[in-house]
């Protein structure tokens, strides 16, 4: 506790006093702008437009927010609830306040309405939506400590395990029934059953042959949180090959999704307005709103997420099972010394956090049609759920969820009335950023999550009361055992009804089961043995190949070279039509291994030698290539014609700048914190990009995206340079501009990789590996871990700034779509680990290999095409196999209709896009378990002490 | 062992790396002149949903040329533009690579524009079939670049013309914040003058909440809304719509403007009074009922959007290509683009390759039932065709 505490105020930027006087300039300043168009902002002539209302709005609340954070602080050490409710208010009203001055001064006004039970209603939806990954990524987190991103597709699983299931011969005719009136639940009920067991299942299955292994290697929650990240990309990649990217609803009886279908809600329509509003009073109640409808299907959801979570309460705080997972949460070890099976316990829990995800899915597949980019679209939010209600408590993830539900429900009208306002109607869009924004703001304040404030009223109001009869926990005391008991009987009652509905379908699969498992055991044995065999030749061809020697400077550069050589030699190899095209070719190749080895060497420094998990690779890439863009489109396009080469060096320094201010809130933050925190900045960029006005340019509509930017050296090469270049190579007209990227690449890498090497080699880079291997020696040794962390921060953030702006050139124009993290920071991961943590070297083959497979896969792609094409026979052999394994293999487990309906006019195709996101998933989870260190391991910068595994033991954050 | 193992796996990948150069070589088939043609389809990312319904179309066009003419062996590669630039640039290589003579994409407009700076510098020409943005008219793309899909500037007039003949004043707008959605709502704004209120929202599912939407548009008191949206969330918006008591007139764009609208209902009851728009196919419309025909009887959904498009730019790009008049394909294309007859309306290419389009049809659901019985054009507004 002191240990934690210590950096934490060390890490206290000011005193009380001068924080108070800054706080009281931002404000008394930004009125001055907002009201009288004066003041800083105004004066120094930087911005125009609706720029510089923003900053001002901006700098108003800073100024507000500090003084917020410092009375918080205050009162926060003798009444912690008391404090966080006062937060919350103070922060609205200083909202409010800045936007009434802001619209008044602009003589605009706005009415925002609040329907009340619209807002209630909806706030329980996203709770449940969101509840239905974040428990189990909860339990998960508890149990084994480490934020699960597979979660989400746990959740997917059951969502098509219930689809599949409304699909069989047995239970398609009911959920096609004519209406009739009455609910069928059966159908319902059967899907929710089957989605948590078999869900369920899948979960074991994953922890006894991924994680378990792990476990076994005493690795560190970043380990099996990065190998979590390879299964859900193996998944999600089945999941989409077997299902398609097509939306598909499940409907339990026709009758449960007729309009109909709801709970008529009585409500009442509260307006607010604001700004420049005349005559109209601030808040008018009107009594003639409609009642809220309120779906059935949504009230399944509902009532179906949040039962599981209190049944698992129950499970985890008045069992025995309960107690042994607790056990084994608090002190593995002790929990295995007296006499806890820890393996069982640990499988337990891994059904239990799957199974629950795999009912909530069942149920959100009632009410919204699925797909499985769903996956990601859900798990962010329930990160930022799980972070809010302290990672790994579940009473904690509950409240979290239920406070970000009515966060976001409560934000959508209010930016609704704004947005039209301020003539930004997309402002909406921000709706969906809003956890993420309400929890950074709240780590901000409180660094250790909500729940923890939860905890502390929880032991103060304990100390205050007999101790013998309170125990921590939801649902103690007489009364709440009495309530469990009867809802126990009558659960007990439900499952036996069910269990003769039911018997009769599952004595079918179950005969079909047990066939398929003996099958299946008999291909585990005979993959086993292929896996044992390959893996001891693995073994044998890297003792030779020399583990060792790959670990010394001249073996990695040794390594390096022939990696190195191996691969260029494929590139040279792929085939191409023209010498134009090849040359071409060469160049993208070299274009994209430029820019993803920047990107892999700027998350090599955050996160291999510093030892920050970042998920953010694409936030500054993205901040990178956004400022290239914005300021190199012509002004009568919204742009501000820059030069490129003035853009770039100001995009770099503003990506640095994000890094080394990133620094500040989240310096103190655990690991796993730290990486939510970073991939939601990056969403929240993506959304502003499709939301923000000022984040267009290129057209003079002002259309989505930004494009027309011009690019270094572009009209010093179309001036005859391309062709003399073009003649040279022996082109028949002109060079293709991305050669000139493609050069640009080959300079700035090997210069950026000089450069970092030669600071890393500094004591500058031996501070930063001792912050890794532990932050409070370092501290103890006199280094601030802040202002190194937030100088590594910049420059890796520095680094990507030019790699997102290199990208944008070569892109051509920036849209949403490119701030996707499955297309860049994922695939950056897996050439982190792929390559080798900590060695930059081990970056650079990491990334080629990414691109390298991208084109291979693309060759394979385009050869279903043309019988005459490269590898059109190995495609065909693919096609024939998947279409075996759903046909002939899977048609024994689901039924033809389940096919019939993904697959349209029976053409049944291996979407090898796909298959390459499962064979990169799969590569990660393999280099972790094979070879944990990549394929160039960092140099030790001392001899090793012992032959114990230690690499990936310091880093445990805990 | 060991050493005789890696002896046998080196052998077997200096085979298999043979008979791929080999494979290379075997590029030219005798007799009739081969010409691939090449698509760029967002097999995976956002609208991903449509791309079968894309490369269905495609597929149909070239079976259909392959019969008609015996002097050419078309053949279709398809590639994934994955709706976003960096992968679109690299299928566009690809492609260029297996040797293409003209490509059709992509669908989004992003994709779009960085694929034809690849395809632009080999010399290919591009025809998109989907890529609506207005960015598009205005990119230096040297001329290789070709739409069959209207920019979103005119509908959003339709769209405000059949708004204010059927007579709603207090109209409230719902938009996807996507490049279709936000270009098209800025222009119907731009058209139409003040409306009750404007909504965007993220298309992607879980993103978004209906009833919020609807509840918006009934709190603000809206006469009448219009929805600019693709099939599943417009469906799920007008089931909300009619479950919150919203009784105003309805309004769609092409994105609903489908027989086939009424299957991503499950209470087909919302889908009644919806009045939509779509562009108006050619005079001559016997490529259309060609299509049509073609692409049911193949299994296909007529529903899909941008299916005729698809069909029409792998047209475009054989017709091309058989012409054959001058070394560059694209100004085979320009010559070919002047109005062409094809599925989805009659095309002729102005200097920036965009169409102008023959206007839109006004249809609308009486109950299930999908009728197309007015139309507008830009100089008659909206008359009953």
């Amino acid at each position: 506790m002191q240990l934690r505490l210590g950096p934490s105020r060390s890490l206290e930027l000011l005193d009380t006093h001068k924080k108070t006087l800054i706080a009281a300039i931002l404000l008394l300043d930004a009125c001055i702008g907002l009201l009288y168009g004066a003041g800083s902002v105004a004066w120094s002539g930087l911005f125009a437009g609706d720029l510089k209302w923003m900053f001002q709005s901006f700098e108003m609340f800073i100024g507000g927010f500090i003084f917020i954070h410092s009375f918080f602080e205050y009162v926060r050490r003798t009444k912690p609830v008391v404090a966080f409710g006062t937060l919350i208010i103070l922060t609205t009203v200083l909202i409010v306040l800045i936007l009434q001055l802001l619209l008044s001064s602009l003589g605009k006004s706005s009415t925002v309405n609040y329907n009340l039970s619209s807002v209630g209603m909806s706030g329980l939806y996203w709770t449940a939506a969101y509840l239905s990954v974040a428990a189990g990524l909860a339990l998960t987190y508890k149990v084994q400590r480490f934020g699960n991103f597979a979660q989400a597709e746990m959740m997917l699983i059951g969502a098509y395990v219930a689809i599949t299931l409304m699909w069989s011969e047995y239970f398609f005719p009911i959920s096609s029934a004519p209406e009739d009136g009455k609910l069928d639940w059966s159908l319902l009920i059967c899907a929710g059953l089957a989605a948590f067991l078999l869900t369920g299942f899948v979960g074991v299955v994953i922890d006894r042959f991924v994680y378990r292994k792990f476990r076994k290697k005493a690795a560190s929650p970043q380990v099996m949180m990065i190998a979590s990240l390879g299964i859900a990309m193996v998944i999600r990649a089945f999941l989409y090959m077997r299902f398609s990217a097509g939306t598909f609803r499940f409907v339990p009886d026709t009758d449960w999704r007729l309009v109909e279908s709801k709970f008529s809600v009585p409500t009442k329509l509260v307006q607010f307005s604001i700004g420049d509003r005349g005559e109209l009073s601030i808040l008018r109640i009107s009594e003639t709103a409609n009642a809220y409808g309120f779906a059935f299907m949504k009230v399944a959801l509902v009532v179906g997420v949040i039962a599981s979570v209190v049944i698992l309460m129950f499970i985890l705080y008045k069992t025995r099972l309960g107690r042994k997972m607790r056990a084994v949460s608090d002190n593995s070890d002790l929990a295995a010394s007296s006499g806890i099976d820890v393996e069982r316990v640990h499988s337990t829990s891994a059904f239990l956090s799957a199974g629950i995800s795999g009912l909530g899915g069942a149920m959100l597949a009632g009410v919204l049609p699925i797909n499985p980019e769903l996956g990601i679209t859900l798990l962010l939010p329930a990160f930022a759920v799980l972070i809010l209600g302290t990672i790994g408590s579940i009473p904690g993830v509950f409240i979290g969820a239920l406070v970000v539900g009515l966060v976001r429900s409560t934000s959508e009208p209010f930016l609704i009335g704004i947005g039209n306002a301020l003539d930004r109607p997309t402002m909406s869009g921000f709706a969906e950023v809003m956890p993420f924004v309400f929890l950074i703001a709240v780590l901000l304040l409180l660094p250790r999550g909500i729940g923890d404030v939860l905890t502390q009223w929880n032991i103060d109001r304990m100390k205050k009361r007999d101790h013998s009869k309170y125990t921590i926990g939801l649902g103690s005391g007489t009364t709440g055992r009495e309530i469990f008991g009867s809802i126990r009987d009558n659960f007990a009652s439900t499952i036996t009804i069910l269990n003769n509905q039911c018997n009769l379908v599952f004595a079918n699969v179950r005969s079909k089961l047990i066939w398929i498992l003996r099958k299946v055991a008999y291909l585990g044995n005979v993959f086993r043995l292929v896996i044992a065999l390959f893996s001891r030749l693995l073994v044998k061809t890297s003792s030779t190949f020399g583990t060792t020697k790959r670990e010394t400077e001249r073996g990695s550069w040794v390594t390096f070279g022939i990696l190195f050589f191996i691969l260029v030699l494929i590139v040279l190899l792929l085939p191409s039509a023209t010498a134009l095209t090849k040359i071409m070719q060469v160049a993208r190749v070299v274009s994209l291994l430029g820019i993803f080895s920047l990107l892999a060497i700027s998350l090599n420094l955050h996160t291999g030698i510093t030892g920050m998990t970042n998920f953010g690779v694409i936030f500054f890439a993205g901040l990178g290539a956004i400022i290239v863009g914005i300021l190199c489109a012509p002004v009568e396009t919204n742009g501000y014609g820059w030069a490129p080469w003035q853009a770039t060096i100001l995009a770099v320094c503003i990506s640095g700048l994000a890094g080394w201010l990133l620094a500040y809130p989240t310096a103190r933050l655990r690991m796993d914190y730290f990486a939510i925190v970073t991939i939601s900045l990056g969403e929240i960029l993506s959304i502003a990009l499709r939301s923000e006005p000022l984040l267009r340019a290129g057209t003079v509509t002002s259309a989505i995206g930004i494009s027309q930017y011009t690019r270094p050296f572009e009209d010093w090469w179309n001036s005859g340079v391309s062709k003399t270049v073009g003649s040279s190579l022996g082109l028949p007209g002109v060079a293709p501009y991305v050669l000139v990227i493609a050069l640009m690449c080959v300079i700035c890498v090997p210069l950026v990789w000089w450069l970092l090497n030669t600071v890393l080699r500094s004591p500058w880079g031996r501070i930063l590996r001792s912050i890794r291997e532990d932050e409070e020696v370092s501290q103890h040794h006199g280094h601030s871990v802040l202002i190194h962390k937030a100088s590594s921060l910049a420059m890796g953030a520095a680094i990507a700034g030019l790699a997102g702006a290199i990208w944008a050139w070569l892109n051509t124009g920036i849209f949403p779509e490119f701030m996707n993290p499955v297309r860049s920071t994922f695939l950056v991961w897996a050439a982190f680990i792929v390559g080798g943590r900590g060695n930059n070297r081990g970056m650079i083959i990491g990334a080629f290999l990414i691109v390298i497979v991208d084109f291979f896969f693309n060759v394979m792609v385009v050869a279903r095409g043309g019988a005459s094409l490269p590898f059109h026979g190995i495609v065909t052999y693919i096609d024939s196999a998947f279409r075996w394994f759903i046909v002939d293999l899977g048609g024994l487990v689901w039924s033809d209709m389940s096919i019939d309906q993904v697959f349209k006019r029976g053409i049944i195709t291996a979407n090898l896009e796909y298959l390459k996101l499962a064979l990169i998933g799969g590569v990660i989870v393999g280099t972790l378990q094979l070879a944990p260190k990549g394929l160039l391991p960092e140099i030790p910068s001392r001899p090793e002490r012992s032959v114990v595994q230690s690499s990936d033991r310091g880093k445990t954050d805990e | 062992m060991t050493k005789k193992f890696r002896i046998r796996s080196f052998g077997v990948v200096a085979c298999s790396l043979l008979l791929g150069l080999a494979a290379i070589g075997c590029g030219i088939i005798g007799g009739s002149t081969t010409v691939k043609i090449g698509l760029l389809s967002p097999q995976t990312g956002p609208i991903a949903v449509y791309a079968p319904g894309f490369e269905d179309a495609a597929s149909v066009a070239i079976a259909q040329l392959n019969e008609a003419n015996d002097d050419y062996e078309f053949e279709l590669i398809v590639a994934n533009s994955g709706c976003d630039a960096t992968q679109a640039a690299t299928s566009a290589q690809s492609l260029v690579d297996s040797g293409v003579a003209g490509i059709v994409g992509a669908a989004c407009s992003g994709a779009t524009m960085s694929a034809i700076s690849v395809a632009q510098a080999a010399g290919i020409p591009m025809v998109s079939y989907a890529s609506t943005s207005p960015a598009i008219t205005t990119l230096a793309d040297d001329g290789y670049l070709f739409r069959v899909v209207p920019s979103d500037a005119q509908q959003s007039v339709a769209l405000s013309d059949v708004v204010k003949a059927n007579g709603s004043t207090n109209t409230g707008v719902l938009y996807m914040t996507n490049d279709y959605g936000a270009g098209l709502a800025e222009n119907f704004k731009g058209a139409h003058g003040g409306l009750c209120t404007e909504v965007g929202y993220d298309p992607a599912e879980g993103s978004y909440d209906a009833s919020t939407l609807a509840q918006a548009i009934v709190d603000g008191g809206c006469d009448s809304v219009v929805l600019v949206s693709y099939a599943t969330d417009g469906a799920a918006i007008m089931e909300a719509l009619l479950s919150q008591g919203f009784s105003g007139d309805l309004y769609g764009a092409d994105g609903v403007a489908d027989a086939a609208f009424v299957n991503s209902f499950t209470d087909t009851k919302a889908v009644d009074g919806l009045i939509a728009t779509k562009p108006r196919p050619g005079k001559d419309s016997a490529a259309k009922s060609t299509f049509e025909t073609a692409y049911s009887a193949a299994g296909g959904d007529t529903e899909g959007i941008y299916t005729h498009e698809t069909y029409d730019a792998v047209n475009i790009i054989a017709a091309a290509a058989m012409a054959d008049d001058s070394d560059d394909l694209r100004d085979d294309l320009n010559s070919v683009g002047k109005g062409y007859d094809g599925a989805s309306g009659s095309h002729t290419f102005d200097s920036n390759g965009d169409v102008s389009g023959t206007g839109y049809d006004v249809c609308h659901f009486h109950g299930t039932d999908f009728e197309c019985d007015k139309i507008w054009t830009s100089d008659g507004g909206v008359t009953s065709g």
